[in-house]
């Protein structure tokens, strides 16, 4: 082998070599190739002498790329043997990295992938295309392996594979045509989509790809596919040639699903691209729009025939539904203003296609019904990221349009349709039927059995109805077996036996890195138990995340212990190079990183049962591991192992006083507090978790545990953090003349530049107010019930509130208007009332609201404020209240606390529409997000619950009150609830010496206007509001 | 001749097919036949005879066996023969052809190289197919020293064989078992003089194995191309014998044997009727 070598290096100048000596390059480089095929330990030893930075020499030199070469592409031209030497030395590179894990760091060492990609970019000779391909894909896919080893974070090989201009040139690849039947080209996109699936791991990877025309260009094949399977009867243009293997088809979909998964925006430019539009409006020979056929009541009729079964749902409601947990029904009316945070999306959907929406759905469970094994899984996974990206907490909205009628069809036909199957896959890999004995199907096997639980999880996430569909199916009978095998131990592959000793290279560090071999990883079945580990305990986690039965059902099923085990990270001193010595790594030493945070998340919905807190999962001891996994390294374990934490500080958890014990309330409030200026969005998350499981810790603890935590985060600290001083975010929202000037604005999806809080300096006529100049957005409002659009409109004393920042009506309808009311002049109502869609500009304001830096930054700010806000809220509940408080006063003085809460209450600007000069109306003010003022609001109820002295302290900050007495016209509920609340316990008489004073706060409310405001809440739509504002009115007639 | 061989190979399918009953039918998803299939025999045959399958069905069938199991001169004039169109990617059947003649010939380096040629990624990773493949190289090396005149080979003959196995061979031995007891048993066929051989041993020995490695290659080859990996006509011989079992167990009233209609290969059986090696 050495000989080979030798006689390659001897030709190795690759300048202008005479075919001769080329001849004899070729056929040593095949010669290697045979020597190497299937024997891993000369791989090794080949690596060693050096043949990687030999095969780059080969692979870049320029000969052969100039002259005709290039142009006579795809023809059968004769092999020269400069081409020949570098189809063989591809090969070499395909063989070696086929060697696994280990041979990764020698050959990027090298820059081996982007010599491959340069060369795929020269090349058009479809054999060594192919090749190359391949050997891309081998690299990949081992690289990919590598990154889940929990092994050195920092090395090289975390970086990405794929540049921008390597996906140029697959993209280009991709949009070449094709000639029928060319096993090549079937080779070369299924390598590609492959190529895309594995490589798309990072945001910014993604982001690229969707960027470039790869994503379209899928959707395409796919389109052509349904159209060659006679899915769709389709009448428009013909496409292109549909991919003809079926695997190719499952690779495409796999690199879809990659691409778009973590982004709803990215879903939408997939299901809204224009070849899947046109999917389904060219498919009818009639002009009009007959799009509902493809929905659940008619069951996909494309061709005439239903190809699905057809769902024939009531209008009104069978549907029975609840916010959170059955067993605590008094929630709904706290969690219902949880929910709203997300109806951002909701709000502009219902500007959406919904027809479109749910043919794309009918779709996808027809493509899944079709296929079988691992294609059926890659299909409904599609569907699930579309599903979870259309986003509809529709149907607890009501039942009032037709829009919603189709949503929750859409609804329906998932969970009678699309969870069973999933739930079907699931028992296939628990019960480990095989579905062939040959290779291609045994791998089928593996990859269901890895994937299975995932999609299930990622299909029902959210939506509880979906989940009792699950669990219907019999997912949780078929989960936990499958979570229980994953910790058996697996029979490993044995070390392969060497005549001689390991090669005496003595020391490899002294090599170049291009020779050294690195570590093999986990070894592959180890790696596969921890796969299926994971999406075992991602399954548990998502059905157990509203139903209480759920979670008793999987207690049942004995795997409490299991998450305990699954909560424990591979010991910090392992290394996976000892494994030679004999020392293996199994399934049951540990858990890679992404176990660790399948397995946080299941402790974390498991907690949300309060029975369970207190017996089974105290009886697992989970708070330990969980406390231990606040200090790993990896940030994205410490923010998943807060957020287990917090359930477990709640004040009824037995676990509270060990973790308080363990030294919890340091580790959190360092957490909390680590975040420097600028701070990127996940650490801004863990101090969001933080604060949270702190607020929990403050309820109902003792007094020196409060003290203590006080203590330990800083009041001043504390204080900051409310006025936001921190994150200069104020700067954005509380500009003077309001809105924001600098820095908002920026070029969208569809080139457009777009300003979220300021519409009109983008030079576009917008107007934002929707309740009188926006007949358009009205009319939705009204169509779809919004509630908050109708409370507004009830109230009507004139002052429209604007939410500002993440749960908001206000950028909601703002949105809506630039998209429907300018560019498009209202449009004669189509049958659902939908402005005319525009898939563009309905894509760019997706694109806004996800990606938009500066709006970003203020809704997890505004979260950080929340938990904050709340954290003092809690500290002052309780018996000792009027002694935290005493406690709050000395530390901070009185002055500075109620002038931090008054900020919280006055407008943070001024309505841009009215602030620029059109000066017709007077300025409007805009409030902080309602979020923020409930709990500012309940703060106020705790102070004037203290002593009486504290109740004369609060009645005498007139600023305070008044900043506060716009907020009982408020639209969200919660807030005028929360406002009553704090009224009521003001002019409570404490005792016959509180009398007076009480008598006098009374008369400072009504001097205020508050007591008029808490008379005008009697008639509020709300009956909490109103029978909270009947005691108060009775409160202020006993005076 | 082609047609002969063909015939051979179907009713070796029918074996096939036999044996993988009780696998298809775990995986079956097929309802059970509707109960007009309740009738006599009569019924059934006169039923039979109704179901005139299409010629240019049954043609298209044949070909499709032609061009999977590597006969390009045979489907080149059979495509003349039946006016459908020929093989698509005649160098590709042509390709396969090589290889399996080399394994047929004993020319294993040959094959693998050639096979290598094809696409590496077939041996790289399937380690039992490349494997069996070595093996039969060993065997071939041992089969050349156990052939030569003379009663009894000196050891030293073997040495090659020796230093083949240990290059080759047994660095995969001991990380699966049954790779272990394949090596061991080849080896063995140094220690016994060919006559004293138990069956299990004489086995190794018989060309049988080279076409059975030959077919496995085919299959490998098939797929690494992402085409099916076997004749259709095998798939079609299979869920018959799969609806035979299904409808007997469903008491279904059928004959109780149902010829395939190749009985005239039951005659050729004995002959060496793979005619396409030369």
């Amino acid at each position: 082998m050495v000989d080979t070598l030798a006689a390659i290096y001897h030709t190795g100048s690759m300048e202008a070599l005479p075919e001769v000596e080329l001849e004899a390059q070729a056929t040593a480089l095949r010669k290697l190739k045979n020597e190497i095929v299937g024997h891993d330990q000369r791989k090794e030893r080949l690596v060693c002498d050096g043949v990687v930075d030999m095969l780059v020499g080969v692979l870049s030199s320029q000969h052969g790329t100039t002259g005709s070469r290039k142009s006579d592409a795809n023809g059968p031209a004769p092999p020269t043997w400069s081409w020949t030497q570098k189809d063989e030395a591809t090969f070499v590179i395909c063989t070696l990295a086929n060697g696994g894990a280990a041979f990764i760091p020698p050959l990027y060492a090298a820059g081996v992938p982007q010599v491959l990609m340069d060369l795929l970019a020269q090349t058009t000779a479809p054999r060594l295309r192919t090749a190359t391909l391949q050997a891309f894909w081998n690299i990949v896919s081992a690289w990919s392996a590598l990154r889940e080893d929990p092994g050195d974070a920092a090395s090289p090989v975390r970086v990405d594979v794929l540049t921008k201009e390597g996906i140029e040139v697959l993209s280009g690849i991709l949009g070449s045509t094709l000639s029928d039947g060319d096993h090549n080209q079937q080779l070369q996109l299924r390598l590609i989509a492959d190529i895309v699936t594995v490589s798309a791991t990072t945001e910014a990877m993604k982001a690229l790809l969707c960027q470039s025309p790869i994503l379209d260009q899928f959707a395409d094949f796919l389109a052509a596919y349904s159209i060659a399977s006679e899915h769709v009867e389709y009448y428009g243009d013909t496409l292109r040639p549909p991919p003809s293997t079926p695997g190719t088809v499952t690779s495409m979909m796999s690199a879809i699903c990659s691409i778009i998964s973590g982004s709803t925006y990215r879903t939408h430019r997939f299901f809204l691209s224009p070849t899947i539009r046109d999917l389904f409006t060219q498919s009818w020979l009639a002009s009009s729009d007959q799009r509902h056929l493809f929905g659940a009541r008619h069951g996909f009729a494309s061709t005439g025939e239903p190809l699905l079964p057809l769902l024939h749902i009531p209008a009104y409601g069978t549907t029975t539904h609840h916010y959170g947990s059955r067993a605590f029904p008094a929630m709904a009316a706290l969690q219902n203003q949880e929910r709203r945070g997300r109806s951002v999306f909701a709000t502009i959907t219902q500007g959406g296609d919904v027809d479109h929406v749910n043919a794309v759905c009918s779709w996808l469970l027809l493509l899944a019904r079709s296929m079988q094994g691992h294609s059926r899984l890659v299909a409904l996974n599609l569907l699930a990221l579309v599903n979870n990206a259309i986003d509809a907490d529709s149907f607890d909205v009501g039942h009032r349009s037709e829009y919603m009628q189709k949503n929750r069809e859409r609804k329906k036909q998932i969970a009678l349709l699309g969870v069973p199957l999933a739930a079907k896959l699931v028992q296939m890999a628990s019960e480990g039927r095989s579905s062939g004995s040959d290779r291609s199907a045994q791998n089928d096997d593996m990859l269901v059995k890895e994937q299975a639980c995932d999609v299930l999880a990622l299909l029902v996430r959210e939506f509880d109805e979906l989940q009792v569909a699950a669990v219907d199916a019999g997912a949780i009978k078929y989960i936990c077996p499958l979570l229980k095998k994953s910790f058996d131990p697996v029979p490993l592959a044995k070390p392969m036996w060497s005549a001689r000793r390991t090669a005496g290279n003595a020391d490899p560090t002294t090599l170049s890195p291009t020779r050294r071999s690195g570590s093999q990883g986990l070894p592959p079945e180890t790696l596969h138990a921890m796969r299926c580990r994971q999406g075992a305990l991602q399954a548990l986690a998502a059905l157990a995340e509203k139903e209480d039965v759920h979670r008793k059902a999987i207690v049942e099923a004995g795997v409490v212990p299991c998450i305990f085990d699954s909560l424990k990270p591979f010991p910090p001193g392992y290394s996976t190079g000892d494994r030679r010595r004999g020392q293996v790594i199994g399934p049951k030493d540990g858990s890679t990183t992404a176990v660790l945070l399948a397995a946080c998340r299941a402790a974390k919905t498991m907690a949300r049962s309060v029975s369970l807190l207190r017996t089974s999962l105290v009886d697992a001891g989970i708070a330990k591991p969980i406390f231990q996994l606040l200090h790993h390294a990896d940030p994205r374990v410490q923010l998943a192992a807060t957020d287990a934490c917090i359930n477990l500080l709640l004040e009824f958890s037995p676990m509270r006083e060990d973790l308080i014990a363990e030294g919890v309330v340091k580790t959190l409030c360092s957490q909390a507090k680590r975040c420097g200026p600028g701070g990127g969005n996940g650490d801004l998350r863990l101090r969001v978790s933080s604060l949270w499981a702190l607020k929990h810790l403050m309820s109902a603890s003792p007094k020196e545990i409060k003290i203590k935590t006080l203590e330990e985060l800083g009041t001043g600290w504390l204080i900051g953090v409310i006025r936001g001083e921190q994150q200069q975010v104020r700067e954005y929202i509380s500009a003077p003349g309001g809105g924001v000037s600098v820095g908002l604005s920026a070029p969208n999806a569809a080139g457009e530049r777009v300003d979220l809080l300021n519409p009109q300096s983008s030079g576009m006529d917008v107007d934002v107010d929707v309740d009188e100049a926006d007949p358009l957005a009205e009319d939705d409002d009204e169509q779809f019930g919004n509630d908050e659009a109708c409370a507004n409109d009830e109230e009507g004393d004139g002052e429209v509130m604007f939410d500002i920042s993440s749960s908001t009506h206000y950028q909601a309808s703002q949105l809506r208007s630039t998209l429907h009311s300018h560019n498009h002049p209202p449009a004669s109502p189509t049958a659902t009332h939908v402005p005319v869609f525009s898939s563009r500009r309905y894509l760019s304001s997706v694109r806004a609201i996800e990606q938009t830096p500066a709006l970003r930054a203020q809704q997890a700010e505004v979260a950080v404020q929340e938990q904050a806000l709340d954290f003092i809220r809690n500290l002052l509940n309780g018996e000792d209240c009027s002694s935290m408080f005493d406690h709050l006063l000395q530390l901070i003085g009185g002055a500075r606390i109620f002038d931090v809460l008054t900020e919280k209450l006055v407008p943070v600007g001024i309505d841009p529409a009215t602030g620029n000069g059109s000066a017709t109306s007077s300025t409007r003010p805009i409030y902080g997000p309602s979020a923020l003022i409930v709990s500012t609001v309940n703060i106020l109820t705790h102070i004037a619950n203290a002593l009486p002295r504290h109740k004369q302290l609060l009645i005498a900050q007139k600023p305070l009150l008044k900043a506060w007495l716009p907020h009982f016209s408020h639209p969200d509920r919660m807030v005028r609830v929360a406002c009553v609340w704090a009224v009521n316990s003001l002019t409570w008489i404490d005792d016959e010496s509180d009398r007076r004073d009480a008598r006098q706060r009374a008369q400072e409310l009504r001097a205020c206007g508050i007591e008029g405001a808490v008379r005008r809440l009697l008639g509020d739509e709300d009956l909490d509001v109103r029978e909270r504002a009947r005691t108060g009115v009775r409160q202020f007639e006993q005076l | 001749m082609a047609l002969g061989a063909w015939y051979l190979d179907l009713h070796e399918c029918r074996h096939v097919a036999r044996s993988t009953d009780t696998h298809l039918k775990s995986s079956s998803t097929v309802s059970p036949p509707s109960s007009i299939m309740r009738s006599t025999h009569a019924s059934f045959t006169r039923k039979v005879e109704e179901m005139k399958p299409s010629k240019s069905d049954i043609n298209w069938v044949i070909m499709d066996y032609l061009v999977s199991e590597g006969y390009p001169g045979a489907a080149e004039k059979f495509a003349q023969e039946t006016n459908l169109p020929g093989p698509v990617d005649n160098e590709s059947i042509r390709e396969r052809v090589r290889v399996r003649n080399a394994i047929h010939g004993g020319r294993l380096d040959e094959a693998i190289e050639l096979i290598n040629e094809i696409d590496p990624e077939i041996l790289d990773n399937n380690h039992l197919l490349h494997f069996h493949l070595l093996q039969l190289q060993l065997i071939e090396i041992i089969r050349t020293v156990l052939a030569k005149p003379g009663s009894n080979p000196a050891a030293t003959d073997f040495l090659p064989a020796i230093k083949f196995a240990t290059e080759q061979l047994s660095p995969r031995a001991p990380t699966d078992p049954k790779y272990q007891q394949a090596l061991e048993r080849t080896m063995a066929l140094m220690i016994f003089p060919p006559e004293k051989m138990t069956p299990e041993f004489k086995e190794l020995l018989d060309e049988e194995l080279r076409r059975k490695v030959a077919v496995d290659v085919n299959k490998a080859i098939l797929e690494s191309r992402g085409e099916r990996s076997e004749a259709k006509i095998r798939q079609l011989i299979k869920a018959r014998a799969w609806a035979e079992q299904e409808a007997k167990a469903a008491k279904v009233d059928l004959p109780a044997y149902i010829p395939l209609g190749l009985d005239a290969a039951d005659e050729l059986g004995g002959v060496d009727g793979d005619a396409m090696v030369s």
